[in-house]
């Protein structure tokens, strides 16, 4: 159910559920809140990439999610290769401390959580809209759980390249 | 003004007061009398849509529309049979058809919007409404829809402002009664929605939407539920701000006050099984021990 912003008069009378046919419940700002938390930034980027393909505007807004999957690989390398760099850098252990490992599992889940809502507020306006209409959602059981494996393979498969290429190097 | 005349005001104002056996009754006597009647098929198709009988109401409305293929009433029935069976695209190439006959008619251009809206096209729906309100802008449904529009894009002073107007215009409806929880709700002022709600279910008791509704608001503007307001107020967003603040308090307490991050993470935990637990468990209480 893409739409443009602004809807002249004369697009007034011209049909639009014909293209789109009728429309997808979604999936709750809930459970992609939940999913983000503990599946990390790729399932995120899968639930809320179903959820734009319920509302027709996946190929609009494609580059969102290009983009998001770009700064995930970026974000998630770096914070493996903290992780596995031995010792970690300096810089990092004056910030962290003791707590240098647990850190990087919290920056990470942040950066999901933050991902998570700049996927979601383009959007907001369709939840609100469901929840004012009393649409009601999908329900999220096996695509969030879907989405929370698939995500946590993607960060095991990107740790352990990372882990096997700072072994490589030193 | 005819018997029949009278008979078909007598039928609509029973379905209006929702007296559907009553009305059922009459209708079946009106129809076995008269059977070519299109005004006693047209009062059997709205009786057929508010009771849910969509069989009963299409028959009617096909019957009523092979006579008089222009009926507009007909028509306009047949776009909210549609809309209640979840039909959405037959819906729409039906009142598109009805706007090209009636082009200004603010009712039609209005109901295209509640359509538009429930599809969840919102900028086609305010674009309508707009519409419909050029043409009358006393339009209450158009205005009813610019108001939901309102609320939806954060626009609360926008949505008071024509709230106002509505209650100007119809003070007693009752679609207005529930525009007034719907911006009093979204303004986070759950204590005045209930209030509004509990008139509203004094008019309806029967009602369950305004039972759940109610139900729901107790909940909300309960005392109990004054530390989960962050959580009311922004929702998923100050769940995860929470969080944050959460980690990196108990992350600085631990680097310089070591004694008070054992506390700090029990005091978390404890704020978020309550969050998670007593709302359901509070609805469940006043759902069973009355509101």
């Amino acid at each position: 159910m893409s739409e443009d912003n602004h809807v002249g008069r004369a697009d007034l009378l011209s049909p639009v559920l014909g293209e789109t046919g009728p429309p997808e419940p979604l999936f709750s700002t809930r459970a992609e809140f939940l999913t983000a938390f503990f599946g990390g930034p790729f399932a995120i980027l899968l639930l809320s990439g179903m959820n734009a393909n319920f509302l027709g505007r996946l190929k609009p807004d494609l580059w969102r999610y290009v983009l998001g999957t770009a700064a995930s690989v970026f974000v998630v390398s770096f914070l493996a290769w903290l992780r596995a760099a031995d010792p970690p850098p300096a810089w990092y252990i004056d910030v962290a401390g003791d707590q240098a490992r647990q850190a990087v599992r919290w920056i990470s889940r942040l950066f999901a959580l933050v991902l998570w809502f700049l996927l979601w507020l383009p959007y907001r306006r369709y939840h609100k809209a469901a929840e004012v209409m009393g649409l009601g959602n999908r329900n999220p059981w096996k695509a969030a759980i879907a989405s929370v494996v698939f995500g946590m393979f993607v960060l095991f498969l990107i740790g352990l390249n990372v882990a096997f290429a700072v072994q490589g190097a030193s | 003004m005819t018997d029949v005349g009278l008979l078909r005001q007598q039928i609509a104002l029973l379905i209006e007061r929702k007296r559907y056996g009553d009305a059922g009754r009459l209708l079946s006597e009106a129809i076995s009398s008269e059977p070519e009647d299109p005004g006693f098929k047209l009062l059997a198709a709205r009786l057929g849509i508010a009771t849910a009988d969509y069989r009963s109401a299409r028959d009617n409305l096909e019957a009523a529309l092979a006579q008089h293929p222009d009926n507009a009433e007909a028509r306009q029935l047949m776009f909210e049979l549609l809309c209640e069976t979840g039909q959405f695209v037959e819906a729409e190439q039906t009142i598109i058809g009805l706007l090209h006959d009636y082009p200004e008619e603010a009712y039609f251009y209005a109901l295209y919007a509640a359509l538009m809206l429930k599809t969840l096209h919102i900028d086609k729906a305010a674009a309508l409404a707009r519409e419909g309100l050029r043409l009358d802008p006393t339009s209450s449904l158009s205005q009813v829809i610019s108001l939901m529009v309102d609320v939806i894009e954060d626009r609360s002073h926008d949505a008071s402002r024509r709230l106002e107007e509505l209650v100007r215009e119809n003070p007693d409806a009752l679609h207005v009664a529930w525009s007034v929880v719907l911006v009093l709700q979204s303004r986070h002022r759950y204590a005045e929605a209930l209030q509004v709600l509990r008139g509203i279910f004094r008019s309806v008791p029967d009602d369950k939407e305004a039972v759940a509704a109610l139900i729901e608001m107790r909940v909300l503007s309960h005392w109990s539920m004054l530390p989960l307001t962050p959580l009311q107020r922004y929702g998923w967003v100050g769940s995860g701000v929470l969080w944050a603040v959460a980690v990196l308090s108990v992350f600085l307490a631990d680097r310089f006050a070591p004694q008070i991050t054992s506390s700090l993470v029990v005091f978390y935990l404890g704020y978020v099984v309550y969050s998670w637990l007593w709302p359901p468990m509070l609805k469940r209480w006043l759902s069973a021990r009355g509101f």
